[in-house]
């Protein structure tokens, strides 16, 4: 295999990516519609100064947004039409872009069953069934993700003692084991 | 002598020299693991130093800081993939000496290269400090906002080839800084009459979004390489002796990584590749860059491990982080109401040597660990992308609804870590993000603070500090446009005719 030559520049080179256009255009119209809602979501004070006005700040920082992502939409609409890599709106980069969602929605699952189960039950079950669902099938991998999912749990509630509530379930167990599981799992 | 022995005495303290232990040998594991990185193990970490004394904290984070680079090298060099973003420079000459039979060179090189560069920067902090703890207390409130204004731009004009996209996401980091109650007259800015936008966008909320869950969904959506390293044999001792024949790429590396993490807003990339640069056009065999030369090595080792400790200059003596990771600490400073700046240096000198000693000591505990596990840790270099996707998406809840139990702020976590993943996609770069809030926040109210003082635009540069702020900012745009035309000519005149 041919080693790669020695050229620094390589690593600041900017290449062109599918979507970028899109998403350029897309940031762009965003900042434009935050920029419209100004006069709506800001206060104007009768009387005072420009630079003491509540608006001026978030106005200053939309305007530079704005002005920043016109430019970049610009350079990548300008870099797209001289390279035609890539389509305007390539459906595999946006359907890529959609994929973490299952997993957005897999943690937000997870987020509201730890109020209702506790931290232990909840990660013992949640992060080997997340790696069942990744394809990982051997009992191996299975018992490791779940002594992740205990070392996670000692680590951070039993020995850091970080502010998670306890399971809406620990309710009904008798008074010793309930304080054990509150406090420490 | 007092400040010192005052010092010594927290830092043999049980606590802080566990938080050292754990955060050294973490950081190395941290960093060998490609995928992983600082930023993801701060970012997750930091609600739970919270509960911590400050310089326990502090040097559980700088311990990971500290030492993920040097773990960093372990897979750029034996599989040709950087551990941390910042080693993608040693893969060129460490993974050339491995393919020629040199694996253990090129590990003990990179060690020794990263300790000498990471002992001069905490050389260079101790020995600066008298001077910063003198200069510190001249920055008033316009000089502060100079200084910010200065990291701003050079955040964006460092991003060479992406100027208009860092532009673009430091204002909207900077615009999300600026959601919710405004402290001054409590009118509401763009909360759209939402209970939970009132308190604005939390800086942790958005950083583990945008750097622990993203990059989770980045290794969710991936697919598992197979990677197997074989096991380093020969001395690993042995290369502080070759390092000592190139001394002068080791000063000149790890000043430029000094001069670069002491800048706010430009890091470790400009710093290896000036060094890289200046390695290369100094050596009497440049033609050996990219193929296995020692001096590529050192240059860009040593020019990373400057860096931890020379960015912690501005963000002790002026409040203003350098990059995403101390922009992450400043949090543990204001959470524990120690207001990281010029007042420091008078009111807590022993904290700041305490957390001097604490750079020192990372470095040599990540140098005898590294000595002895290197064929250990290429374990962790297996575990398969997704598997550590999944483990990082659960220790991401940690982080964020330990906050204050808030289910709205996991969702918008997960909605920065969705932004997260896209700009990770198109290659735009995360940290103007972090840094625009950071700066934003900081910029209005020094701004605010100064109008008292402000009749003309000019008053805001009429001080020495801010002036000479100021003329830096001028050359910093001159010199950068000129860049710009110049490399315009040059394609331009490398076109076909």
């Amino acid at each position: 295999m041919e080693q790669k030559q020695p050229d620094v520049v390589d690593i600041f080179a900017v290449e062109e990516r599918p979507g970028a256009v899109v998403f350029a255009l897309a940031v762009c119209l965003g900042a434009l519609v935050l920029l419209a809602q100004m006069d709506e979501q800001t206060k104007w004070l009768k009387g005072a100064a420009l630079l003491v006005q509540p608006r001026f700040w978030p106005g200053l920082c939309l305007a530079g947004f704005a002005f920043f992502a016109l430019c970049h939409f610009i350079s990548t609409w300008t870099r797209h039409r001289k390279s035609r890599q890539y389509s305007f709106l390539p459906p595999d980069e946006l359907a890529n872009w959609a994929r973490p969602t299952e997993y957005a929605l897999y943690f937000m699952a997870y987020v509201f069953l730890v109020p209702q189960l506790g931290y232990l039950p909840t990660t013992l079950l949640a992060l080997p069934a997340l790696v069942f669902r990744l394809g990982y099938r051997s009992p191996s991998k299975l018992m490791a993700s779940m002594l992740v999912g205990l070392c996670t749990v000692v680590v951070f509630k039993t020995l850091l003692q970080v502010r998670i509530p306890g399971g809406r379930w620990y309710e009904f167990l008798p008074d010793g084991l309930r304080n054990l599981l509150i406090l420490y799992f | 002598m007092e400040i010192f022995l005052s010092a010594l005495d927290t830092l043999w303290r049980v606590d802080v020299l566990l938080a050292l232990l754990v955060g050294a040998v973490g950081g190395v594991i941290i960093g060998a693991i490609p995928g992983v990185g600082p930023a993801v193990a701060i970012a997750i970490l930091l609600p739970a130093t919270f509960a911590m004394e400050p310089i326990v904290g502090l040097t559980l984070l700088l311990g990971i800081y500290g030492a993920s680079m040097y773990g960093g090298a372990i897979p750029a060099i034996l599989i040709n993939t950087p551990g941390t973003p910042v080693n993608a420079l040693t893969t060129y000459d460490g993974h050339a000496l491995t393919r020629q039979g040199q694996a253990g060179r090129a590990l003990s090189l990179a060690y020794s290269a990263s300790f000498c560069g990471g002992i001069i920067s905490v050389i260079c902090l101790i020995t600066l400090s008298p001077y910063i703890a003198k200069v510190a207390p001249l920055f008033g409130s316009r000089d502060i906002l100079m200084a910010a204004l200065l990291g701003v731009i050079l955040v964006v004009i460092a991003h060479r080839g992406q100027t208009f996209a860092a532009g673009m996401l430091v204002f909207f980091g900077m615009f999300l800084d600026t959601v919710g109650m405004e402290s001054v007259r409590y009118t509401k800015r763009f909360t759209y009459d939402q209970a939970w936008l009132i308190s604005g966008f939390d800086l942790i909320v958005v950083l583990l979004g945008l750097f622990a869950l993203s990059q989770a969904f980045v290794l969710l959506v991936g697919r598992d390489t197979p990677t197997r390293a074989e096991s380093v044999s020969g001395r690993l001792f042995s290369g502080m002796k070759e390092l000592f024949r190139h001394k002068r790429v080791v000063g000149c590396s790890s000043g430029f990584g000094v001069v670069m993490g002491i800048i706010p807003g430009v890091g470790e990339f400009l710093a290896q590749f000036f060094s890289y640069t200046l390695a290369q056009n100094l050596s009497r065999e440049p033609q050996l860059f990219g193929k296995g030369s020692p001096e590529g090595l050192i240059a860009s080792e040593s020019a990373n491990n400057a860096v931890p400790a020379a960015a912690m200059i501005p963000l002790l003596a002026l409040g203003i982080p350098g990059e995403a990771l101390t922009a992450m600490m400043l949090s543990v400073f204001y959470i524990h109401s120690i207001i990281p700046g010029p007042a420091l240096f008078q009111t807590q000198p022993d904290f700041l040597v305490t957390l001097y000693m604490c750079l020192f000591l990372v470095n040599v505990l990540v140098l005898a660990f590294l000595m002895v596990s290197t064929n250990t840790l290429l374990k962790v270099i297996a575990i398969p992308g997704r598997f550590l996707g999944a483990c990082i998406l659960v220790l991401s809840f940690v982080g964020v609804y330990s906050l204050r139990n808030a289910i709205v702020d996991c969702a918008v976590c997960a909605v920065f870590g969705l932004i997260g993943y896209i700009l990770k996609r198109l290659k735009l770069p995360l940290v103007p993000i972090v840094l625009g809030m950071v700066l934003g926040g900081i910029m209005e109210q020094r701004f605010r603070a100064s109008l008292a003082r402000i009749e003309t635009p000019l008053d805001f540069i009429n001080r020495p500090v801010s002036g000479t702020i100021f003329a830096i900012i001028v050359i910093a745009l001159v010199a950068h446009f000129v860049a710009l035309l110049r490399a315009r000519n040059t394609r331009r005149q490398s076109r076909p005719m």
